[in-house]
């Protein structure tokens, strides 16, 4: 089942490849875009928050000033406000989702799926609350179901709900709360962002600028087509009806219309603790992490600077050179540091580089024995195309032999040649899809390693014509198909 | 070329833009115009489950500290005890009449970690516009105490909230 999602989430992702360009696809950012949302949303907030007036009474009505009297940029900033917060929640689920049906949420990435899972909260609890601040008929609506749950919570005094109860139980520092709570979640928001990306080495928390100049575009646009209103007072004398409703925060009230703030708890707690343990359920096998080959180290840290999960690290050995050294915890097992080893010091014990050069040499040879002219070799990322779909074309490729590996990132150059020296004309490299490599940095380190501007390089007399290097997601078999035979075409053309 | 890709991406943005602005801001009624509310929220602190004179216990205390003074050395007054005295109070409970239905009968607990703070009541119901008598009966001392009471007739408008109170509360 996750798999048919994977597959039509690959397909919305080629979709958006063809209209952004992989660069600038936003689902490609999904993280990052949230992140800048959130400065977006502190920066919006900082100017209202100007303007807002901390009371019973004068909290509406400074909202009232800056969406009515000053709607040419009170009420500008006050929807980009808005439509910002409803974003950041598409842009997070989206993120989520995205992060699941790749399946990239396992092993050393729990940390990450379970502190995004509390962001994910954090960012509902803030918007909530954000709500409230507003004080018209649907804060009041909000905030009453809001107290109904809480006094359910065993560890509050007081019950919320009594100050609620009327307008003249209501007190000022109710409004110092609200803000107080609005205020310090992006403090815990940035230090959870803090522990969401820590065993993510380089991590990207800023989109493109293009990208990052088209989401605020985006809101403005939206800002302008429909500004955000505000509703009628609250007056808690009245029932709050019919009121403008965000369904991106405030989806979890309309189920108390039929259960009670007991139940909804339970639904909450139950439901966030399956997701946050979905990294445990289903495990499948994990692979080993990588061995360092202690003798051949010479400590030029090429791995560690490799390293898209921060599992390699430096320490001294016994004559005081560096060497490096693996965090098993945190290694993804993809061979990264392999490629960028040049001193064979290190290795996956499940798919060893001299093994994967013998079978390299073998498939070569054989290729060339074939008589097919001009023959191809082909690495394939286990993560991109599937190395089965190309074989189904298998009698219409002859002229080819393939294997797949965990990462493109694992090719350093010199392997690539194995091929051309075995006598076959040209060597095709199929990575993920770019901008969106499995391990993060795979298809980027080997682009930079075949340039000469990433160690290890090339040798001198590398000849980049017999290269090519591209990028397929799971889906795009035909463009890898087409692509694969444009360059066994020019190969032919120019022997 | 351009010019299909601008309008591919503006396609791209209408179905987010749509969402957003549908969700954002799409009507809704957790309760009917035509329904009323009745609210009970007041805060009531109950008596003492065990009733203990600590002034009395001060008085002999300073007594006997007195008296032992005059024959030893080192002798202090240990008012911290206060004999064994729970503080610990009584739930209200509260029962509550529309027209002679019975709508509530609960016990509130007192807060605090020993019981001895007031409690906090709060109910709510919906109601049907209209006049109606109202009851609420409360016991502050537990069962074998009596109840107090409180009875009037209410006129509920729609779309409006009552606040019911007990009295002294």
């Amino acid at each position: 089942m996750k798999k048919i999602f994977h597959k039509d989430w690959s397909w919305l992702e080629h979709w958006a490849n063809r209209v952004y360009t992989p660069m600038y696809n936003p689902l490609y950012h999904l993280g990052a875009i949230a992140v800048f949302l959130i400065w977006v949303l502190i920066i919006s907030g900082i100017y209202l928050f100007i303007f807002y007036e901390i009371s019973a009474k004068g909290a509406y009505s400074s909202v009232q000033y800056l969406t009515e009297d000053q709607w040419y940029l009170g009420g500008a900033i006050r929807s980009l406000h808005h439509y910002g917060a409803d974003l950041l929640v598409i842009a997070t689920i989206l993120h989520l989702i995205h992060t699941f049906v790749t399946d990239r949420y396992r092993y050393w990435r729990w940390v990450a799926w379970v502190s995004g899972v509390l962001l994910l909260w954090l960012i509902w609890i803030s918007g909530i609350f954000g709500y409230w601040m507003v004080w018209d008929a649907r804060a009041q609506l909000v905030a009453t179901l809001s107290a109904e749950m809480l006094d359910k919570v065993p560890i509050f005094g007081q019950p919320l709900s009594i100050a609620l109860s009327s307008n003249s139980s209501l007190s000022n520092q109710f409004f110092y709360i609200v803000l107080f709570i609005h205020f310090s979640t992006p403090v815990v928001l940035f230090i959870l962002l803090w522990i969401h990306v820590k065993r993510i080495a380089m991590a990207r928390v800023n989109p493109p600028a293009g990208l990052s100049r088209a989401i605020v575009g985006f809101i403005l646009l939206l800002s302008a087509v429909k500004p955000v209103e505000l509703g009628l007072k609250a007056d808690l004398g009245k029932l709050p009806v019919n009121i403008p409703f965000d369904w991106f925060y405030l989806f979890i009230y309309p189920p108390l219309k039929h259960i009670s703030a007991s139940s909804l708890w339970v639904i909450v707690i139950m439901s966030s603790i399956f997701v946050a343990s979905l990294p445990w359920i289903g495990k499948k096998k994990r692979f080993p992490a990588a061995e360092v080959a202690s003798l051949n180290c010479t400590g030029c840290e090429q791995c560690m600077m490799d390293c898209p999960y921060e599992a390699v690290y430096m320490a001294p050995k016994k004559n005081g050179l560096l060497e490096a050294k693996i965090s098993d915890r945190n290694c993804a097992s993809c061979g990264i540091c392999v490629g960028a080893c040049d001193y064979a010091a290190i290795n996956l014990p499940h798919f060893a580089e001299e093994a994967m050069k013998q079978k390299v040499l073998r498939l070569s040879q054989e290729l060339k024995a074939s008589g097919m002219h001009p023959a191809i070799f082909t690495f394939v990322c286990e993560r991109g195309v599937e190395l089965k779909d190309i074989l189904k074309h298998d009698k219409e490729m002859e002229w080819t032999r393939a294997i797949s590996i965990p990462c493109i990132g694992m090719l350093m150059p010199s392997i690539t040649t194995i091929p051309l020296q075995a006598g076959v004309q040209g060597v095709f490299i199929a990575g993920c899809q770019v901008g969106d490599c499995y391990y993060r940095f795979g298809n980027e380190w080997f682009a930079q390693r075949l340039k000469g501007i990433r160690r290890p390089v090339p040798e001198r007399d590398f000849d980049y014509s017999r290269i090519k290097l591209a990028g397929f997601s799971v889906v795009e078999i035909e463009d890898f198909l087409i692509s694969l035979n444009k360059f066994r075409d020019e190969l032919g053309q120019g022997v | 070329m351009h010019k299909v890709k601008i309008i591919q991406s503006a396609v791209g943005l209408i179905l987010p833009g749509l969402l957003i602005i549908f969700l954002s801001d799409a009507p809704y009624s957790h309760f009917s115009d035509r329904d009323a509310m009745l609210k009970i929220a007041f805060k009531y602190s109950g008596k003492r489950v065990q009733e203990c004179d600590e002034e009395e216990f001060i008085r002999r205390e300073a007594e006997r500290y007195a008296q032992l003074q005059k024959t030893r050395q080192g002798v202090a007054m240990d008012v911290g005890k206060k004999a064994g005295c729970s503080r610990e109070r009584f739930p209200i409970f509260i029962e509550l009449y529309i027209d002679g239905e019975k709508k509530l009968a609960k016990h509130y607990s007192p807060i605090g970690i020993q019981k001895d703070a007031a409690s906090f009541i709060y109910d709510r119901f919906l109601i049907r516009p209209g006049r109606y008598r109202v009851m609420m009966k409360m016991k502050d001392g537990g069962p074998e105490s009596p109840f107090l009471t409180m009875d009037e007739t209410i006129e509920f408008k729609p779309g409006e909230v009552t606040l019911l109170r007990f009295q002294g509360a």
